[in-house]
């Protein structure tokens, strides 16, 4: 399950001193997926028919070769024997896909009228806001804390990719590669990624930091 | 109550012709998996941010990949020279050239989309000018101590245009080298490249009024609780949002545009400039800093990413002076404008699926042994049996080898080497023959070499062996000769009866350049188990020859000669007399 959390209001946000907005500046929609996405009207001085939708479905990006994630395990002082070091590299993105972008603007256009569009996702800066967090309180989750080796800044706009690169050794390595027997043993470790909104949107859909976490089991159910 | 009434009105923008090379930000829409932006005062003519997708290996005209990882492998003479396997000295160079680009047809699909949107008159005409870019590498086997050099960087300068190339050039440890390989084989291996583009924008069009209440200012303890009027910009951001909470102040938008990032900025701007001076933190007294200098320093420590936050055009870590504040009733200040934002777009992709369709291409994948032949020199061992040094006592005063090494160059390696009994006594580095490589191309045939041994024996005798062809890196020494023993046979109660005063055995035997002569004297009362001949032949001599006298008490002699070859001679088998 996709966990989208908006933050209101961290920093600082004149929300409380605004008046005459209109009344569909959010809305909220529920794909033929599931998926459910919420639709800020971009509201200015000049009208506007512009919907943004807020960030979403965080997952592990694909390439035309599958999923864009391996681990490596290896032995550097004796090939025959068991691995004691490994290499996880990932890419991870968010976003509608193009089906679901469709099937968002259809439904949007039925809900407010067919000169409402879907422009994309809420416009994102990068600051010291935006960065990605391993949440888990136990060994597995140090050990992959630990193990982070390089990564990328977080990605800004929808189908954009966020690469990291963990190097497992020793002990790290031990517990990663057992949790790998038994996926459900990253239930309790999610990826947490802290986006900064450029605060161009509505009262609505004020939001200054908008949280995406997904269990790592989740992440990669589909690819091991 | 008197009434301030300030109207200002401030114009963030420039002159309009800078302003018409700016896009919108506040306009972006996405087609075709692009970011596409109206430029300022000309709504029908969009550019577009360069895909998300776009970063790739640059291919060639034949559509070839510009890559290549070179393994090369170098003998390394600090192994040990006991050890027949040892571990190579060697590593990898990993080349590649990095690009963002935008493919064609995506440009046509984010054209065709914006049209059907927004009218036949729309066009896309081109990038978003990107003002600066970086890259960032995200590898684990890069980027780590993996790489033999400090010189590796993971983030750098890159391309501001769009095919502008990157090159990557990594030097690799061997143990590295082959991590890399083996993630080449996987379908994400380890290389992941991500530029970071910058670029420049208007916002949006925005009014604001802002309202200063100098009464409810004056009373809030926004600024005045801690007693100082120092402050640094952090501490100042909080105290405006303290008094935007108490309604001291208050921004009202008009219509219902509202806190975009750059009236924010501006309106922030606007009241440090009303409230607050910039002062050097030296210049502020001593006894008058506080805890100044101590929140300065904080902005630097542990969270020090605080301060390159400038949210609101203000340095975080800047030190300001509280002004005096002698106004009241209220102040109104009117905003209307656009502002240049800064934003960022990331173009990421990893380096992909090579090894699957390009790792049995020489041209990108290759292992070389890397090494000049002409620095390579073959080292040939002596080796002594253990019977030999008994010899050295005995029969052997030394031994010479030669060894010849004809090059391909046409030239000779002639060396040689004594061995004596003193040899066991010397290091077995000095008994081993170097020689180099003159253009011996052929690496087999370099192996190859002859040698020669030359004893000198005791009391004279020399043995020289054939020039014998060999490859291995040791000369076995070995005796050239063997010892044997040939025993005399009979009954020699029978030779008394027949009239038989003795028997007279002699053999003859080559010894490399001589005739040895050897002979036994057997009368019929002798102890017939002690008359043998011990006999040192050469090892390929296996028959000794021999003959055999019988005398008769009366003088008469009957003779036989022959060859032996099984170490036995019969006495007592008396040839008939003719």
């Amino acid at each position: 399950m996709n966990i989208t959390i908006w933050s209101y209001s961290i920093l600082f946000s004149t929300s409380f001193l605004i008046s005459g907005l209109s009344q569909e500046e959010k809305i909220n929609l529920v794909l033929s997926d599931q998926t459910e996405v919420i639709l800020c009207h971009q509201v200015s001085i000049e009208e506007s028919n512009r919907y943004y939708y807020l960030p979403l479905n965080l997952r592990i990006s694909r390439s035309s070769a599958g999923p864009e994630f391996s681990f490596m395990p290896f032995n550097t002082i004796d090939d025959n024997k068991p691995p004691s070091e490994g290499i996880l590299h990932l890419l991870l993105t968010w976003g509608l896909d193009t089906d679901q972008r469709k099937e968002a603007t259809r439904l949007l256009q039925q809900q407010v009228d067919t000169h409402a569009y879907l422009a994309g996702s809420i416009p994102l800066i990068h600051d010291e806001i935006s960065h990605l967090e391993i949440i888990g309180d136990n060994d597995l989750g140090q050990a992959m804390r630990h193990s982070l080796n390089s990564s990328a800044p977080v990605p800004l706009t929808p189908g954009s990719k966020m690469a990291l690169s963990f190097k497992f050794s020793n002990e790290n390595f031990r517990i990663f590669n057992n949790a790998l027997e038994n996926v459900s043993s990253f239930d309790k470790i999610r990826f947490r990624v802290y986006l900064k909104s450029a605060g161009i949107i509505t009262r609505a859909c004020t939001v200054d930091k908008i949280i995406l976490e997904k269990k790592f089991s989740e992440l990669i159910e589909h690819v091991l | 109550m008197r009434a301030l009434i300030l109207g200002c009105v401030f114009l963030v923008l420039g002159i309009q012709f800078g302003l018409s090379q700016m896009i919108q930000l506040d306009k972006g829409i996405r087609m075709g998996g692009l970011w596409c932006f109206p430029v300022y005062g000309d709504s029908l003519n969009y550019k577009y941010l360069p895909s998300s997708d776009g970063g790739r290996i640059v291919v060639d005209d034949e559509g070839l990949p510009q890559f290549s990882f070179l393994r090369y492998i170098i003998e390394d003479p600090s192994q040990s020279s006991n050890n027949t396997v040892s571990q190579a000295d060697g590593g990898g160079i990993v080349n590649f050239l990095v690009e963002y680009s935008t493919d064609p047809q995506q440009i046509t699909a984010a054209e065709e989309g914006l049209k059907e949107q927004f009218g036949n008159d729309v066009q896309l005409n081109g990038a978003v000018l990107i003002t600066k870019a970086r890259y960032t590498l995200v590898s684990s086997v890069l980027t780590e101590d993996g790489a033999s050099k400090n010189e590796v960087l993971a983030t750098g300068e890159a391309p501001v245009l769009e095919n502008g190339q990157l090159a990557f050039s990594f030097d690799l440890l061997p143990e590295r080298s082959k991590l890399l390989l083996e993630s080449f084989k996987m379908a994400t291996p380890d290389i992941s490249i991500i530029f970071e583009l910058g670029f420049s924008g208007l916002s949006d069009y925005y009014e604001a009024d802002l309202h200063v209440d100098w009464n409810k200012v004056n009373k809030s303890k926004a600024f005045g609780a801690g007693g100082s009027i120092y402050f640094i910009g952090a501490d100042v951001e909080v105290g405006f949002d303290e008094l935007f909470q108490e309604t001291a102040i208050t921004l009202n938008t008009v219509g219902s545009n509202q806190n975009m990032e750059s009236l924010l900025n501006t309106v922030y701007d606007r009241l440090l400039a009303m409230m607050f001076k910039e002062v050097e933190p030296a210049s502020i007294p001593t006894n008058e800093q506080g805890g100044l200098m101590d929140a300065v320093g904080a902005l630097f420590g542990s969270s020090g990413a605080l301060n390159s936050r400038n949210l609101t055009g203000f340095g975080l870590n800047a030190s300001f002076k509280l002004k005096e504040l002698k106004s009241k009733g209220n102040a109104n200040l009117k905003f209307q404008g656009r502002s240049t934002l800064d934003r960022y777009h990331f173009v990421s992709f990893n380096v992909g699926d090579l090894y699957s369709k390009y790792g049995q291409d020489k041209k990108f994948f290759r292992d070389v042994p890397l090494y000049d032949k002409a620095f390579q020199q073959r080292d040939v061992y002596i080796g002594v049996d253990g019977s030999l040094e008994k010899e050295f006592e005995k029969m052997v005063n030394n031994v010479t080898v030669k060894l010849k090494k004809e090059h391909n160059s046409t030239e000779t390696t002639i060396k040689e080497i004594l061995v004596n009994k003193n040899f066991f006594q010397n290091s077995a580095d000095q008994f081993k023959f170097t020689y180099l490589n003159h253009e011996d191309h052929d690496m087999q045939e370099w192996m190859e070499y002859q040698y020669q041994t030359i004893w000198q024996f005791v009391g004279g005798g020399i043995f020289e062996s054939d020039w014998i062809r060999a490859k291995s890196a040791m000369i076995n020494l070995y005796t050239p000769f063997q010892r044997k023993e040939i025993v005399l046979e009979g009954d020699l109660e029978y030779l008394k009866e027949e009239g038989y005063r003795a028997i007279v055995v002699r053999i003859e035997y080559p010894f490399f350049n001589e005739t040895r002569k050897e002979s036994i004297s057997v009368r019929p009362t002798d102890d017939l188990s002690t008359k043998l001949f011990n006999v040192t032949l050469p090892l390929e001599q296996e028959d000794v020859h021999y003959s055999i006298t019988w005398v008769k008490k009366d003088g008469t002699r009957i003779q036989e000669e022959g060859n032996d070859n099984i170490g036995i001679l019969f006495i007592d088998e008396i040839p008939l007399e003719e």
